[in-house]
């Protein structure tokens, strides 16, 4: 279930920038926790494609990742040493807009026995701002997820081209545009 | 070189020079003034300042019944224990040296240079007196340090990412037509931007300039929270984008006043930090201090400059910077800060933030400039980066 709290802030954003109601938009944050075994960086181009609908078209995108070391085993044998390789465990994406727009993204993977957290969504207009307020997650609360794309359409044919972006990013080191058909 | 003050005790009440109120020294001098073991002693500045500087000095020293000297000769008092440093970015390293080098302790402005070489330059003059120097930053406010405990304590586990807002919400921004982006990525040798007649201040900076380069005005602040957080890694690349979004002063000048920065760290974490002047209309409170602390076993957010009272209604921006008491209490910290100084001056504590360490991140400011005018990562300079021999994990923990 994802919080509708986050779905209406979401909403909202998108709605705020295209009527322009906070002015021209300048910056969107969004930051969240995603279950444990979706995966980062689908997660990450999908938070990326919410991010050109409330800024318009990116232009590139560089990331950064977060590597934990995590047993691949269970029992005894975990925490050992040669049970333990690097995981991704949070990406750190800057994408660039075409009017000079800013979006950092934080996509992280929850530990599994962790209570949800709100995500932080949040747009910097130069006239205003559009921010969620949830409330905190309370005792007996459906457990609740971060949806990166807020509601908005996602498709796997939208989201390829972020995906492949933040990959060769990562590989790279430096921002990388994003690459269109035709 | 003058012999620095011996470490003084419980009930030793040192005396403070303020060296020129161009800029924050006013509200720095307030928070002095309350604290029962500091006495303000004098006002100083160099001969020859601006008439608004020299001016703002004389009114310093009458508010606070001291004399104001117009030579540096004053440094050698030896009443002195203490100076302020509280000059323009473009004379703070030297005006600190020279303090330091009367064997002088020194609070200091922030960033204490406009560059890194001219910081580690400070941190020499001060490592070699062998005197304490704090530089100011927002890390003692309550929020803060109850974050810092809630990392230190391990209920989050290991950091993964860091998130960081921090926004001012001040000027009265109506929208920008033509924004600059990128912006601030031009020659830094001039810092400070006043008119003629001083006689305006639209950023609301409360000493009359016209705009700042807000990625080391306002960007020190979240910079500094990041630094404390995850010390002793060491920050080893930045990524930076940088724009003029909302004050035609900043798009004409050429200056930012809205910048992203993402952190690489040696053993991690992640960091990531919008930061800016971004308008009264930006915020319910004086502005957002957003954390968003991920770790392997938890999450903590929380915004430090959340206000107390939230006050719905008006067709417009306020007509004046919110003055709304934050629901932490105290967002800024000055007050615990200057605490926290008087017991680093009686040799009871590490300052937080030493010369040493403000350095090394004064060299990340460097790389985030250089970073927005190529467009891309740029690593911290090794020889400025350094050890983290400034930093001080768990000082106040």
């Amino acid at each position: 279930m994802v919080a509708p709290s986050a779905l209406a802030t979401g909403r909202a954003i998108v709605e705020a920038a295209r009527e322009r109601r906070v002015g021209a938009p300048v910056y969107l944050r969004y930051a969240a926790e995603i279950a444990p075994t979706d995966d980062v960086v689908e997660a990450a181009a999908a938070a990326a494609g919410y991010a050109a609908q409330v800024l318009g078209p990116a232009l590139d995108i560089y990331a950064v990742a977060a590597v934990a070391a995590v047993s691949t085993a269970t029992g005894r044998d975990a925490g050992t040493d040669r049970d333990r390789r690097g995981q991704l465990v949070h990406l750190a994406v800057t994408v660039r807009h075409g009017d000079g727009s800013v979006a950092l993204l934080g996509i992280g993977r929850r530990p599994i026995d962790a209570k949800p957290v709100s995500p932080s969504v949040l747009l910097v207009g130069d006239r205003g701002v559009v921010e969620g307020c949830h409330p905190p997650m309370l005792p007996g609360t459906p457990a609740a997820h971060a949806d990166p794309t807020l509601g908005g359409p996602s498709s796997p044919e939208a989201s390829a081209p972020l995906a492949d972006a933040i990959r060769r990013s990562l590989r790279s080191g430096r921002p990388s545009p994003i690459q269109r058909d035709g | 070189m003058d012999s620095p003050p011996a470490p003084g005790g419980l009930g030793t009440v040192y005396r403070i020079a303020l060296l020129s109120n161009a800029m924050h020294q006013d509200s720095y001098a307030r928070a002095f003034a309350r604290h029962p073991r500091l006495r303000i002693a004098a006002v100083i500045d160099e001969p020859g300042q601006e008439r608004y500087v020299a001016e703002r000095n004389r009114a310093m020293a009458a508010q606070h019944g001291v004399p104001y000297v117009e030579t540096l000769d004053a440094l050698g008092d030896p009443e002195i224990d203490v100076v302020s440093v509280g000059a323009q970015i473009e004379r703070r390293a030297r005006l600190a040296i020279a303090a330091a080098q009367h064997g002088k302790h020194l609070w200091l402005d922030k960033p204490p240079a406009s560059t890194a070489t001219d910081a580690s330059a400070v941190a020499d003059a001060v490592e070699r007196a062998g005197v304490t120097a704090l530089v100011f930053s927002h890390v003692e406010a309550p929020w803060a340090v109850a974050l810092r405990r809630a990392v230190a304590s391990g209920a989050l586990g290991d950091l993964t990412a860091l998130h960081l807002d921090f926004h001012f919400a001040k000027g009265n921004t109506l929208g920008l037509e033509g924004r600059k982006v990128p912006s601030g990525v031009g020659p830094r040798d001039q810092w400070t931007f006043r008119d003629a007649g001083a006689a305006t201040d639209p950023t609301e900076s409360t000493h009359n300039v016209i705009a700042k380069r807000e990625i080391a005005e306002v960007g020190w602040y979240p910079l500094a929270h990041a630094h404390v957080l995850t010390a002793p890694n060491a920050i080893r690349r930045v990524y930076a984008t940088a724009g003029a979004y909302f004050f035609p002063e900043h798009r004409d000048l050429g200056l930012e006043d809205f910048a992203t920065l993402t952190l690489t760290l040696d053993g991690g974490p992640v960091v990531t930090i919008s930061t800016g002047r971004t308008g009264r209309r930006s915020h319910a409170g004086g502005g957002r201090m957003a954390v968003r602390a991920v770790g392997t076993r938890d999450t903590l957010a929380l915004d430090g400059g959340q206000p107390a009272i939230v006050v719905i209604g008006g067709d417009g921006a306020p007509t004046a910077p919110r003055s709304r008491p934050p629901a932490w209490g105290d967002a800024t910290g000055f007050d615990p800060l200057v605490d926290h100084f008087v017991s680093c001056l009686d040799g009871a504590a590490r300052p937080v933030l030493t010369a040493r360490a403000a350095a090394q991140l004064v060299a990340v400011l460097d790389a985030a400039y250089e970073s927005a005018r190529r467009g891309t990562p740029v690593d911290v300079t090794p020889s400025t980066a350094g050890t983290m021999a400034g930093t001080t994990p768990g000082a106040v923990l």
